[in-house]
């Protein structure tokens, strides 16, 4: 293949360690009008092979190996010369929309500017190709002078697209596009880019760590692990038959059911009534006070004894408030959230006894400890809540017991935090919430930032806690997926509302709501390819 | 923008008028008696009575401090007891020296600080970033007013280039004036442009840390076009905001600095205000520094504004 | 460690030695005029040669130290000591009471330089150390409040707070035990910053007469006592100048090696 993108060897050396491409280096090729999946968890290495291949890697790291496009080296080029191929021969998107744009300069310039850096282009010429640009992506309603705060992620995304794509390069490389994104704005994002791709027949580099985003997208794979390319074909006999151990662990993960027990309804144990809860929003007016942003709309629901509720929706649309008010953080307007018949919430006067029996994980691994205290402190916090909590070598036993529950050994006890990976973290998360013996544990977004494969295990993990310990779960999370392995019931929460409600496999099958319908049909699915 | 202007000009206005307060409740209030604490203990009974009339101390303080007020808006700041003259001229007189030196050091420290601050970001970890920050690290440890009196040695005692002080008025002519706050100036500014250019450095670093410099250079900008076109205005907000504060440190800077160049500016007044208790003098020009420094501030927030469009919602 | 914490550290201590050192000894003392030795310079007798009343340079250096350290310790401590908890308590209840009226006596203090606030303060009480270190102090609490309740608003933001709060702990119990020992390199490090400020306050309000009076000795006054000689002795200004920069030269390089040493971005890039 002499067209479109062709990496050979390519391997990247930083203070003398190779980061990237193992002894034998990264090889890939990326035909015109082709997409290719370059799949891999985080710290795999994708990321850098895009870096390395439009030679914008960290200075100090240090590229070998070939990369041509269309027969050009692009390893070889001056950094002025490649500042010509930057832009006009190879397009670029990232993650994350919200920090993607210069928050000062109006969006039409800085369309026009990949025009203008490029020479050739006046003014006014640029800025006709920066509209047409904007319109191609689906952005024809916005005027060019506005700024990128006034959009929406999906929008800013979009704008992103519009700069790479302006002088119609022969190459797109995307690294992970649609991450930070909704899965609404996801699906019409992964349309856009698909369309983009065949009108304009450029080859298109499709960076992810998610194989049900490329799944229906990508025309061959390639699976990346520690630095290494292990597998590539093409899409369907890459997910239909893989070859390589990792790329089975990775699709086993991706579609893992845990063997969540059966049980029986027991009586209700946490529940809220007309839950009302605004922010201030917007400037503060010089009378009447601020305008208020309503993030819980008079929500009801039960959660019972022994059940796994999920609760599903989309950013802001007030899940983890109502996560958090179920916890008893939030300041309510109005309403009242009740565990096991006794209110709760900040200004309640909670039995220490009701205040234990709901306990929680957070999403981010790495923020959820307080980084200056060894896991055993870590995991006691929660004990503060017990009165007569044991001390010394009780209170060690119980932490080396929670530990031990969530698979982690006893040793870990005397370890900081840092020590420990996302998936890890996770766990002692978990530690934590077991250790007072809670009834209720509120999982938000628990395993959203972790690898699939450790997603996995953690789903297993959770499956056989709640077997063992009869716990309930009120399960938060925007991935469908994950929310149908998990829980027995199911809320759809759109904008401070519960729209839909009902068991799992129900809803999810068989909507009712049309925004449920809309979720679920944009979700990106891996089984429909096998 | 409208709002958020006004939002802030009301807040600053209250400020001012706390200020106020606080400077008058100081003066007037806590040493009991102004009149006996200006004219000393062995002043005649006749003498602090009359003082006592002049200042009108006969009335309640909450009026004397709405008469005050109300005095400074009509342009009367009362007359000054040393001097027998209106406080207003005087201290007229004066802001003709103190501000063109503290606006003359202002504008030397950005344009020092700016160019150098760029020059560091675009050649950060390399030597001759380490130099320009070891420089501006002895910058900001020496005194202004110590930079002062070696400059006085240097380029008045020895080479005569010159004046070692004073000031031959505007009516000599602008360049002789410039020239006569020359040295003042360069002593104010040298140490605010060492802290100044450290703070534009480290801004500009940060943002070139940041998502939209990867984006512009995946557009084909180069390293140096990404700098100056994107990374420059996302900097500026705190640069601005530390001009904002260097203007109460160089105003407050132009007081002692008018000191070892013997300047006739509001420095001056108000330390010899001080010697002679001379209270209203004192309240005088405590209370137009602080106006300029929330003037200042102000100016600040409408900066940010024309610089960042997230503030222009209304 | 960087060569610029060395350097701070040997330059601190060397200060921190003065001070201390002149509580117990001095070569001679500082308060003795002999003017028949005016203006001698360096011998050994008077290693820093003598002033205009013949005082001894060196032993004015020393008890300089002492009153720079002094002042600056008690200013920043002051500062920090009302700052920090104000700070604290305003992040913990933001936008209530206490979150107003910091933020509304922040602007009101930053409107006042310290010198400002020095000028009112003697205007009436006449010139001191202790005025001088009332008004470097005041001026330091907004500088502690602001930036504790910026960097703990950010902390109440992450999920360990979060966490804690799910374990039944309250707004105080979680400043004390989560919030403040993570400001707490952040506040050493600005803590070095504004004592090297407060020096050259001290320093600025001396040499105007708005600090230390005779015949205690002070760095800023012995600048001002130079300056009618700087054409015949040169080295009355340049001696207690340079003690200065030094001192606040050491304080500076002390900030920002601990800073690099305890940021964690620059640890864990390091580990």
């Amino acid at each position: 293949m002499s067209g479109g993108l062709v990496i050979e060897g390519l391997a990247v050396t930083i203070a003398g360690r190779r980061v990237l491409g193992g002894p034998e280096g990264v090889s890939l090729a990326v035909g015109p009008g082709e997409i290719l999946g370059l799949i891999g968890e985080s710290g795999s290495g994708k990321s850098m092979t895009a870096l390395a291949v439009s030679r914008l890697l960290p200075r100090g790291a240090v590229a070998t190996g070939a990369a041509r496009l269309d027969g050009r080296e692009l390893m070889a080029l001056s950094e002025r010369e490649m500042c010509g191929v930057r832009g006009r021969d190879i397009g670029m998107i990232f993650q994350e929309p919200m920090t993607a744009l210069n928050p000062l300069m109006p969006i039409g310039d800085q369309v026009a500017e990949t025009a203008r850096v490029h020479g050739g282009a006046w003014r006014a010429e640029a800025g006709r190709l920066a509209r047409a640009a904007l319109d191609r992506v689906g952005l024809g309603e916005i005027p060019a002078s506005r700024f990128p705060h006034e959009l929406s992620g999906g929008q800013r995304q979009r704008v992103g697209i519009a700069m790479a794509i302006a002088l119609r390069p022969k190459l797109l490389i995307a690294d992970e596009p649609t991450t930070a994104l909704d899965v609404t704005s996801q699906a019409r994002v992964l349309d856009l880019i698909r369309r983009l791709v065949r009108e304009d027949g450029m080859g298109c580099l499709m960076i992810t760590h998610d194989l049900a985003v490329v799944a229906e997208m990508a025309d061959r794979l390639a699976i990346m692990t520690e630095g290494r390319i292990v597998e590539t074909g093409p899409t369907a006999s890459v997910l239909g038959a893989p070859i390589h151990s990792y790329t089975r662990a990775l699709i086993e993960a991706a579609t893992h059911r845990p063997a969540m027990p059966e049980r029986a309804r027991g009586a209700v144990l946490a529940e809220g009534k007309g839950l009302v809860r605004d922010h201030p929003a917007g400037p503060r007016r010089l009378l009447g006070g601020r305008a208020r942003f309503h993030a819980l709309k008079g929500v009801s629901f039960e959660l019972a004894e022994g059940e796994s509720l999920g609760l599903v929706g989309e950013s802001g649309s007030g899940k983890s408030t109502l996560g958090r008010a179920v916890l008893g953080l939030e300041r309510l307007r109005s309403g009242v959230v009740r565990i096991d018949g006794a209110e709760i919430g900040p200004h309640a006067r909670m039995a220490p006894e009701t205040r234990r029996a709901v306990q929680a994980v957070f999403q981010d691994p790495y923020g959820s400890f307080d980084p200056r205290h060894r896991v055993a402190r870590l995991v006691a916090e929660p004990f503060h809540l017990v009165p007569g909590a044991p001390k010394g070598a009780a209170r060690r036993r119980a932490v080396e017991e929670a530990l031990g529950a969530v698979g982690l050994a006893a040793s870990d006890a005397g370890k900081y935090i840092h020590e420990f990976s996302g998936g890890q973290r996770q766990r002692i998360a978990i530690a934590r919430a077991l250790i007072t013996r809670p009834r209720l544990i509120v999982l938000d977004e628990a395993v959203s930032a972790v690898d699939a494969r450790a997603r996995a295990r953690i789903l297993d993990l959770l499956a056989e806690l709640a077997g063992r310990f009869g716990l309930s779960y009120l399960f938060i999370s925007h991935d469908l997926t994950v929310v149908r392995a998990i829980t027995d019931r199911v809320m759809v929460m759109k904008a401070g509302e519960i729209v839909e409600r009902g068991p799992t496999e129900a809803v999810l099958t068989r909507p009712a709501h049309p925004y449920t319908r809309a979720l679920i049909a944009a979700a990106p699915r891996l089984e429909t390819t096998r | 923008m409208i709002r958020y202007l006004a939002t802030r000009g009301l807040s600053l206005a209250l400020s001012l008028l706390v200020a106020s307060l606080v400077i008058f409740l100081v003066l007037n209030v806590v040493p009991g008696d102004p009149a006996r604490y200006m004219l000393g203990m062995n002043a005649r009974p006749d003498t602090v009575a009359a003082l006592r009339a002049e200042l009108g101390l006969d009335q309640p303080a909450a009026a004397r401090y709405l008469a005050w007020l109300g005095g400074m808006a009509r342009g009367d700041f009362g007359t000054s007891y040393t001097y027998r003259t209106p406080v207003a001229g005087m201290i007229l007189d004066r802001v003709g020296v103190s501000l063109p030196l503290a606006l003359y050091a202002l504008a030397l420290s950005t344009a020092i600080a700016i160019p150098l601050g760029l020059f560091a970001a675009a050649r950060r970890g390399r030597a001759a970033d380490t130099g320009v920050m070891a420089a501006t690290q002895l910058g900001i440890a020496v005194p202004n007013f110590w930079l002062a009196m070696l400059l006085v040695l240097v380029f008045a005692v020895r080479l005569r280039w010159f004046a070692a002080g004073g000031f031959p008025g505007w009516g000599a002519g602008i360049l002789a004036g410039m020239k006569a706050l020359t040295l003042p100036a360069i002593a104010l500014a040298a140490p605010q442009a060492a802290i100044l250019a450290r703070v534009a450095r480290a801004a500009l670093i940060e943002t070139l840390g940041e998502d939209f410099i990867r984006t512009a250079r995946a557009k084909g900008l180069t390293g140096g076009q990404a700098l100056t076109r994107h990374a420059l205005r996302n900097a500026m907000i705190p640069v601005l905001t530390i001009i904002g504060l260097q203007f109460s440190f160089l105003l407050a800077g132009a007081i002692i600095i008018e000191n070892v160049f013997f300047l006739p500016g509001l420095g001056r007044l108000v330390f010899q205000a001080i010697s002679q208790r001379d209270l209203v003098v004192v309240q005088s020009v405590v209370m137009l520094l602080v106006c300029a420094v929330i003037l200042v501030t102000f100016l600040v927030d409408i900066a940010y504004v024309l610089v960042d469009p997230r503030l222009r919602r209304t | 460690m960087s060569r610029g914490l060395v350097t701070g550290g040997a330059l601190c201590a060397l200060f921190l030695g003065a001070a201390l050192l002149s509580l117990v000894w001095t070569p001679h003392d500082v308060a003795a005029i002999d003017i028949a030795a005016k203006l001698r310079g360096p011998s050994a007798a008077h290693w820093l040669g003598t002033d205009h009343f013949g005082r001894d340079l060196f032993s004015m250096i020393l008890v300089g130290a002492r009153v720079s350290l002094a002042v600056a310790l008690v200013a920043v401590g002051i500062g920090a000591g009302i700052g920090v908890p104000l700070g604290l308590l305003a992040a913990a209840r933001r936008g209530g009471v206490v979150d107003e009226l910091v933020t509304r006596a922040n602007d009101l203090v930053f409107a006042f330089p310290s010198l400002l606030i020095a000028i009112l303060i003697t205007a009436v009480f006449g010139p001191s150390a202790i005025n001088a270190i009332v008004a470097i102090g005041i001026f330091n609490i907004p500088v502690f409040a602001r930036l504790t309740r910026g960097a703990a608003l950010a902390l109440w933001q992450r999920d360990f707070v979060l966490a804690a709060r799910v374990a039944g702990k309250g707004e105080v119990r979680i400043s004390v035990e989560h919030i403040l020992p993570n400001l707490a390199d952040l506040l050493i490090v600005q803590a070095t910053i504004q004592f090297s400020l407060a020096i050259l306050a001290e320093a600025a309000l001396s040499y105007v007469g708005l600090g230390a009076q005779p015949p205690t000795p002070s760095w800023g006054r012995m600048l001002a006592e130079s300056q009618t000689m700087i054409a015949i002795a040169p080295r009355l200004a340049l001696v207690p100048g340079l003690a200065i920069v030094l001192a606040v030269l050491g304080l500076n390089l002390l900030g920002d090696g601990l800073r690099d040493l305890l940021d964690p971005r620059v640890r864990r890039a390091r580990a």
